[in-house]
């Protein structure tokens, strides 16, 4: 029996920036494996500085690899061709709209860019605008955008040649909650549609409620990956007791984490431990959740 | 077969930038024709008016008749050099316009050229009001056919002065320095390609010292189109030879060391 082909297959992926005149070098990536199948949304995630854009920016072929195999459809993804880019677009971390257009002739221009007709745009231009909730700024220059519409009209640029793998570089950063959900919607309608994305976000609960399969990665390396559930049920207890300070002395010895002005413990069984809390403790209980998984695997250090 | 492909992507990966650029020409041509023109005009008047009472004739015609080539062969090099350093870093570091494209299937030979062509066929409104008004107001371009043929030599003469200005923006990593570009390049080019003056009666270390710069090989060409001096073939063949060799090789030069800036 042979296996699908996968979406996007890195071997070894490797990117050291020089920086020019001299100067330390700095790894980004060193060396990660991973599959994306077709047809999934896989999250890439990670800490600031994990190399999260320096990955997609080498599946898109935007910085060169420094080693190791990348192939995007069974092809080199350095080597694409015409018609293979087509297939493929990305929603960059930072915005990087035409400030001398408008709305809506950014995304006349990027669907020509891809190749698509005039005509076809005509129409699928005011159907872009309307499904990311932009209709009225047609006409609006992008510097008359606010932050949240330049994001949108970022992702709604990058449907524009409706692709088969879309790469989005933490989409929902910076937006307010409604922004936000309207988002996720839209990532779970392309979802449905049978497209293959691969995502990266620093919110947790956003990873798990659009990725069914996540990859974490640190200092350039894959720390693990598995689907949200088996992550969490690897990596933390079924649930956390956050229990504020002072810390009652004669609790079972579970795993648990010291995170300040209280501790969190991770348990199996919650109603068991909730019985060995004495009456006038405060304390928060909740299911495990991607969030202790993240921070559980990379740390509770600052990052730039 | 495989080159055939490359040149069809090739032209139809192009369309779009240059429709990109139609878009913003639509919104700022006026300004546009005005600032690219403005100096031109102004030392058009000032040395044709000016020197010209005190100089009658150069190289045997009036100072103004002589002058006007020089002007507008001119044009071309602040044009296409503020285009092809501040407008190329514009776009490709601080809008972040290249990295959006090459998410695209276009590649950036192909956008570096889109840049060459749009700034190129800029210049030609500007140069043509220049010529109307040289031609038909002054009465100092005495060869209305001589004025024809000088313009597809301009076009080309300008795409070899755009891709000398990226050669120097790809090594160029602060925007400030764009400035040397100006000082350093392309106004001593202007003050020293016989523009202002007949380079055959020039020292002999200056007249060597001309023969080194671009610019001197479009005047040499286009002050007897406008004029009717004589030209003689290997002067023609030499001139755009010289001009055809700067434009691809500088193209070339930018576009490798572009790709490799970008990509590192
Ligand atoms: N163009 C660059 N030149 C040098 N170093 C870079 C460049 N881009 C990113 N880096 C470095 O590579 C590392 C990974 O960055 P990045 O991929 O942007 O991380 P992430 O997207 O996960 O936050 C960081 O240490 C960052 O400083
Ligand atoms: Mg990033």
């Amino acid at each position: 029996m042979t296996t699908p082909q996968p979406a996007i297959q890195a071997k070894g992926l490797t990117k050291t920036y020089k920086p020019r005149g001299g100067g330390p070098v700095v790894e980004a990536v060193k060396g990660i494996d991973f599959v994306v199948k077709k047809g999934t949304c896989t999250g890439l995630l990670g800490p600031n500085g994990a190399g999260k854009s320096t990955t997609m920016k080498m599946l898109m072929g935007l910085t060169q690899r420094s080693g190791g195999t990348l192939d995007i459809f069974g092809h080199d993804a350095a080597g694409l061709s015409r018609e293979e880019r087509t297939r493929i677009a990305l929603v960059p971390q930072d915005d990087n709209l035409d400030p001398d257009l408008t709305v809506s002739e950014n995304l006349m221009v990027y669907g020509m860019l891809f190749g698509i007709s005039r005509a076809v745009l005509k129409d699928r231009v005011p159907q872009i605008l309307q499904y990311m909730q932009l209709t009225e700024k047609a006409d609006a220059r992008v510097n008359q955008l606010s932050g949240g519409m330049k994001r949108r009209l970022t992702i709604g640029r990058a449907l524009v040649n409706d692709p088969d793998l879309l790469f989005l570089d933490e989409p929902t950063t910076g937006l307010d909650p409604q922004a936000r959900v309207m988002i996720w919607q839209r990532i779970l309608e392309l979802k449905k549609q049978g497209k293959t994305l691969l995502l990266t976000t620093h919110y947790m609960d956003e990873a798990q409620r659009l990725c069914d399969h996540i990859i974490m990665i640190d200092h350039g390396k894959v720390l693990d990956e598995g689907s949200p559930a088996q992550l969490i049920d690897k990596h933390v207890k079924k649930h956390v007791f956050d229990v504020t300070k002072p810390i009652p002395l004669d609790l079972p010895p579970v795993d648990s984490e010291d995170v300040g002005d209280s501790v969190l413990f991770y348990v199996e069984d919650g109603a068991t431990f909730r019985k060995k809390l004495p009456e006038d403790a405060t304390y928060l209980h909740r299911p495990a959740n991607m969030e202790d998984v993240f921070l559980r695997l990379t740390g509770r250090k600052l990052r730039d | 077969m495989t080159s055939v492909i490359y040149l069809r992507d090739f032209f139809a990966n192009i369309r779009p930038i240059l429709l990109r650029f139609g878009y913003e020409y639509r919104t700022v041509w006026k300004a546009q024709i005005v600032r690219d023109l403005i100096d031109r005009l102004l030392y058009l008047f000032a040395f044709g008016f000016g020197m010209g009472a005190l100089v009658t004739s150069m190289d045997g015609m009036p100072y103004l008749t002589f002058l006007v080539p020089g002007i507008a062969a001119s044009t071309g090099v602040f044009v296409m050099t503020m285009a092809m350093t501040y407008g190329v870093w514009e776009r490709s570091t601080s809008y972040k316009l290249y990295p959006a494209w090459l998410a695209t299937p276009v590649r950036l030979p192909q956008i570096l050229m889109a840049e060459l062509l749009y700034a190129t066929l800029r210049t030609l409104p500007s140069i043509l009001i220049l010529f109307l008004l040289a031609g038909f107001v002054l009465g100092a371009i005495p060869s209305f056919w001589g004025a024809v043929l000088a313009l597809p030599v301009l076009m080309l003469a300008n795409l070899a002065f755009g891709a000398i200005a990226m050669c120097f923006t790809v090594h160029i990593y602060r925007p400030l320095h764009f400035a040397y570009v100006n000082t350093l390049w392309a106004t001593p080019m202007f003050l020293f390609s016989g523009v202002f003056f007949d380079l055959s009666q020039a020292p002999a270390p200056l007249y060597w010292f001309s023969q080194a710069l671009p610019l001197t090989h479009v005047i040499s060409l286009v002050r007897p189109l406008l004029t009717g001096q004589e030209l003689t073939a290997l002067q023609v063949v030499t001139d755009l030879g010289v001009l055809l060799t700067l434009f691809i090789g500088g193209y070339a030069y930018a576009c490798w060391r572009f790709q490799k800036r970008l990509l590192d």
